[in-house]
């Protein structure tokens, strides 16, 4: 039975509320679990949903459309493209993309996540996002 | 039909409406104030539940004793009968919400959201089509006068005393015979529309197709009711027969209610306490929604703070108010 495809945002989150929504869709669409072709919900009912503003949810839209993820046209539903495998990142989006990792790791040892474990974690999380 | 038995049968269903309050609202919620799963039992509730009462009770012992005083037959003592216990209630209401609030509980993960994407688009279930057979009896009603309109007589009744009598009468009109189901089909439309802006306007959740339901119940009785009321109005007859719908129809309201505000797993409430106020009015300018669950217990109320919430609360009681002045036209 295939995995509903939920997302969570937490609005105490220091992380805005629209980045929370643009992460937790694109791991559903990297990890395959929303197809292409499909309609995600309109902005006025996910953000019904979600309980934060219409804006947020547009917002959140745009950015994945900007992505290629998403199929914005006017007076239709947000459509999920088959979007081709991009070429890989230039070293300087690399060298940000390690910087944020970096710091979500410190965080984490912080918080008393042993290495061992962030380590599984990691692992896991690149094996389930293989598409 | 005695008046004092018509007196009994309406105070028993006022007293029963109020008195079981408290226990209509969900488990979590107690007189509108977020509570602990124990907390019921506790004392502050059970003085909360006292406050409510001693109001309450008061308000019906009082209607009652100016219902002897001043007697069945004036016109006036049935506006009291329905108004007072509801003031009384209120105001009990409010007590015991303001004695609950310095012992309410943490909310619980209100700033956790939660939303499914691989939902089938939100559509109306397909048993939304019940709503359409109550559309039925107005119809059949008007259909019914029309063939049978040389049988009644030129002077048909207008308005009617407490005692069931008429005391008004005017002359046989198209107005005055196909008014009532005028008057019922139009409210019948604004409770359907209610019930479908109602679904589109709240969170997806199984106490919303409730509330749809529940709507569409409601539109049988009332349908029955007023039909059988223009009906009567050129053929008298034991009107009591439709009116007697009304106890057993209450009755399993307030059980369906009872017994979805106990579900073992709500879901979870992501409406800011801060927002509720005078008990269970919800105004949060920040929340999309036009319509979230009641803390009372009794299906859903309008966000305030949402400006499409206050259109459609206009709307609705203009809708009412443009029915009951056809009436009172109607019958000028």
């Amino acid at each position: 039975m295939p995995q509903p495809a939920k997302i969570r945002i937490d609005l105490n989150s220091p992380v805005p509320a629209y980045r929370q929504i643009v992460d937790a869709i694109r791991v559903l669409l990297v990890e395959g679990r929303l197809a292409p072709g499909t309609a995600l919900p309109s902005v006025r009912r996910l953000a019904m949903e979600l309980g934060v503003h219409f804006n947020t949810v547009g917002e959140a839209y745009r950015a994945l459309a900007d992505e290629g993820w998403l199929d914005l046209r006017h007076g239709r539903s947000a459509i999920i493209l088959d979007r081709a495998q991009r070429a890989p990142a230039p070293p300087e989006r690399l060298l940000e993309f390690r910087d944020r990792l970096r710091g979500l790791i410190a965080q984490m040892r912080a918080d008393g996540v042993p290495a061992a474990r962030i380590a599984a974690e990691l692992k896991n999380i690149t094996e389930g996002l293989k598409s | 039909m005695s008046l004092n038995l018509i007196f009994a049968i309406a105070m028993v269903l006022i007293s029963a409406c109020t008195l079981a309050l408290p226990e209509l609202s969900p488990a979590r919620f107690l007189f509108g104030v977020r509570v602990g799963a124990r907390f019921r039992k506790s004392e502050p509730a059970r003085q909360a539940r006292r406050v409510y009462y001693a109001h309450d009770i008061t308000g019906i012992l009082l209607t009652i004793a100016i219902a002897a005083a001043a007697g069945l037959s004036h016109i006036g003592i049935w506006y009291l009968v329905v108004i007072v216990p509801e003031i009384f209630a209120g105001i009990g209401y409010m007590r015991a919400n303001r004695s609950l609030r310095p012992f309410a509980a943490p909310p619980e993960l209100a700033s956790v959201r939660e939303a499914d994407l691989s939902l089938e688009p939100d559509r109306l279930p397909r048993w939304m089509l019940l709503a359409l057979p109550p559309f039925v009896l107005p119809v059949a009603g008007a259909l019914w006068v029309n063939a049978h309109w040389s049988e009644i007589p030129a002077r048909v009744p207008i308005h009617y005393g407490p005692d069931g009598q008429p005391n008004g009468w005017t002359t046989r009109t198209p107005l005055h015979l196909y008014g009532w189901f005028i008057f019922i089909t139009g409210i019948l439309v604004l409770l359907l529309a209610m019930s479908i802006v109602g679904y589109y306007g709240a969170r997806r959740s199984p106490g919303r197709r409730t509330m749809l339901a529940m709507m569409i119940a409601v539109m049988y009785p009332m349908s029955l009711i007023f039909s059988s009321i223009g009906v009567w109005v050129a053929h008298h007859y034991p009107i009591w027969i439709t009116l007697a719908v009304l106890p057993p129809f209450i009755a399993a309201m307030f059980w369906w209610n009872h017994k979805r505000s106990r579900d073992p797993q709500p879901p979870a409430d992501t409406t800011p306490d801060e927002c509720w106020s005078v008990g269970d009015v919800y105004s949060n300018p920040n929340d999309p929604a036009l319509f979230v669950p009641k803390r009372m217990g009794y299906g859903y109320t309008i966000n305030f703070g949402n400006p499409a919430g206050k259109w459609v609360f206009a709307g609705f009681f203009t809708g009412i108010g443009l029915m009951v002045g056809f009436l009172f036209w109607m019958h000028s």
